[in-house]
């Protein structure tokens, strides 16, 4: 007889193996291993400080929406099917199978997990390897690299996988948000200049009132040689960190429970 | 014991307003195909849904093998035909039958087979393996569909309009299919609007309207309901084709009977019940009418349905907000 279980062994095989043999996400995939090794080559040979170059390209691995759209490749189905929500209609079947809901978001946050852990892994050593072979000596890969890059892989498949579980619309308009959120910054600078007209300054007001109330909300990449550095000064980070990882996936439990699956109800 | 017991359930919509569902009770008995009717927006696909725990219902209780439908063990009991294919339509229709065999729970060693059973019971003649879900027409989705229905070998298989879609040969391998899921013992419950393919396969039909169940039960009891007869006679030298009909009008107004169409020598009757055609034929005799055919024209639930429709359609203005699907 079947038993609830935490993780689906076929939500894991299907979003991480399957996914990656269809071309559509195995090729974006592909690109996102190729590109830091790219940089690395071309930054490397044009620079006539090559050291310098190299450290900026290691920046690649600190990038937010790196994370953000490594998640949504390994978590929605939105490159295969060509629609940016995926599709959210399939789980009217999926959950008259025994499959939990609590099951169904711990599973796509799992496979968000290790897809984009196990992505930017093999790409950093085949960037470590490019740097190498150019003579560059001084790489930032141990272990304080690689858990930073787990902890931000945790904490944006927890963010998608939120997003993910909303009504379509709810979880576009919340992406677009965050979307807005990344980009913000042009507006933020206009409204500083003493000469920016009057609504650019109200812009900036906001932003800076919603930053104080919710800004850490949204996830924002970590540094583990910070944490592991100093760990009580930044008690407020990993308290941050932690209490978003768990309200993530939290929310995205809750809104899928309550979530009712049929033609009038969405 | 009833593998399916709905007692006083209700759905209410609060955002939109609307009493999908009102006070339906009804019970499944194991191996029974039951159908549900009605015109649209009657109710019968959120009762599928609350019986399949997508929705949850506003009042009353419904239990699954003396489970609820909520309970983690009945789900592997379950086959479900949405009536929209939505289905993962990058996978290959092998893959996609792979994923919901996996999902159902059955053992691994046992896929290869029960997919290739599954493709042959919707008579799916594509390479499986080569076939993208999204590349298949409307009634090729629906056999996909249904084989992804049967793959976890379910108990109760719940279809959703099962033959939208599809050709005629469709409707012919839906009705085999329900066939062998009595001669198995699966209870199925169907959702239909093709009357005829409702009525020869289901034991027992629920007719629903504005949330309601109005009528349930077998065949026969929507025979009650009345019927068409045409009646053939030999030829009468002695009486033309006003007297003739006079005395039909006449000997069928005694008997509760109804003359729709007469000629000189065959007449379309309906009646409430065999009874009253009995004794309305018993008196046709009698008066020297000798009768060599007698054809019943079973379209009780054809005309079923249009009553009701009809009397849908004069009171929707009125209770429009009450009804929705």
């Amino acid at each position: 007889m079947n038993k609830p279980s935490l993780l689906s062994p076929t939500l894991i095989r299907f979003n991480l193996w399957e996914k990656i043999r269809a071309w559509r996400v195995g090729i974006p995939i592909f690109l996102f291993m190729g590109l830091p090794c790219y940089m690395m080559l071309i930054s490397v040979i044009d620079s006539t400080e090559p050291e310098l170059a190299a450290k900026n390209v290691w920046h690649i691995y600190d990038n937010a929406s790196i994370y953000f759209l490594l998640a949504y490749l390994f978590i929605s189905d939105g490159l295969l099917t060509g629609r940016p929500t995926g599709e959210p209609e399939t789980l009217n079947l999926l959950f008259t199978r025994p499959i939990t809901r609590t099951c169904y978001v711990l599973s796509k946050f799992f496979c968000g997990f290790i897809g984009s852990s196990v992505v930017l892994l093999i790409s950093a050593a085949m960037t470590l390897g490019i740097a190498t072979t150019l003579g560059i000596t001084e790489n930032p890969i141990d272990s304080h690299f690689i858990l930073s890059i787990f902890l931000n892989s945790l904490i944006f498949s927890s963010f998608y996988v939120c997003l993910h579980a909303m009504p379509s619309m709810l979880g576009l308009i919340a992406y677009l948000f965050f979307s807005g959120c990344q980009t913000v910054g042009d507006i933020m600078s206009i409204g500083y200049s003493q000469n920016a007209p009057t609504f650019f300054k109200h812009v900036k007001d906001a932003i800076l009132f919603f930053n104080y109330w919710f800004g850490d909300v949204f996830p924002s990449t970590v540094d583990f040689s910070l944490i592991a550095s100093s760990f009580y000064a930044c008690t407020e980070l990993v308290v941050v960190y932690l209490s978003n990882l768990s309200l993530f996936l939290f929310f995205a439990i809750f809104m899928l429970s309550i979530r009712e699956f049929s033609y009038g109800a969405d | 014991m009833s593998i399916i017991t709905v007692d006083n359930l209700s759905k209410h919509f609060r955002r939109a307003k609307v009493k999908a569902v009102q006070d339906v009770s009804f019970s499944v008995e194991p191996g029974e195909i039951f159908g549900l009717i009605g015109p649209n927006g009657a109710g019968k696909t959120t009762i599928m849904a609350c019986l399949l725990a997508l929705i949850k219902p506003s009042s009353g209780q419904i239990k699954i093998d003396g489970k609820s439908p909520y309970d983690f063990e009945v789900k592997p009991l379950i086959g479900f035909l949405p009536e929209r294919p939505c289905y993962n339509r990058w996978m290959t229709i092998h893959q996609f039958l792979t994923y919901h065999h996996m999902l159902s729970g059955r053992p691994s060693q046992e896929r290869e087979k029960d997919i290739k059973e599954a493709l042959e019971a919707v008579e799916l003649e594509v390479d499986p393996k080569k076939r993208r879900v999204k590349e298949l027409s409307r009634g090729m989705l629906q056999r996909v569909g249904l084989a992804q229905a049967v793959i976890g070998r379910p108990r109760i298989v719940f279809l959703d309009e099962p033959t939208s879609g599809m050709d005629p040969l469709g409707f012919i391998m839906i009705r085999k299919m329900l066939l062998r899921f009595k001669e198995q013992g699966i209870t199925a419950v169907v959702n239909s609007h093709h009357l005829l393919e409702v009525e020869k396969v289901c034991d027992r039909i629920a007719f629903m309207r504005g949330g309601k169940i109005e009528h349930l039960g077998g065949m026969d009891s929507f025979a009650v309901q009345g019927q068409d007869t045409t009646l053939s006679w030999l030829p009468l030298a002695d009486r033309n084709a006003d007297v003739i009909k006079e005395s039909l009008v006449s000997l069928a107004q005694k008997h509760d009977c109804t003359i729709i169409d007469a000629s000189l020598d065959s007449a379309k009757v309906s009646s409430p019940d065999k009874e009253h055609l009995a004794s309305f034929i018993q008196e046709l005799v009698k008066n020297e009418f000798l009768i060599y055919e007698s054809k019943s024209e079973r379209r009780e639930l054809v005309d079923l349905f249009l009553n009701k429709s009809d009397k849908a359609d004069k009171s929707d203005k009125s209770d429009k907000s009450d009804i929705n699907e």
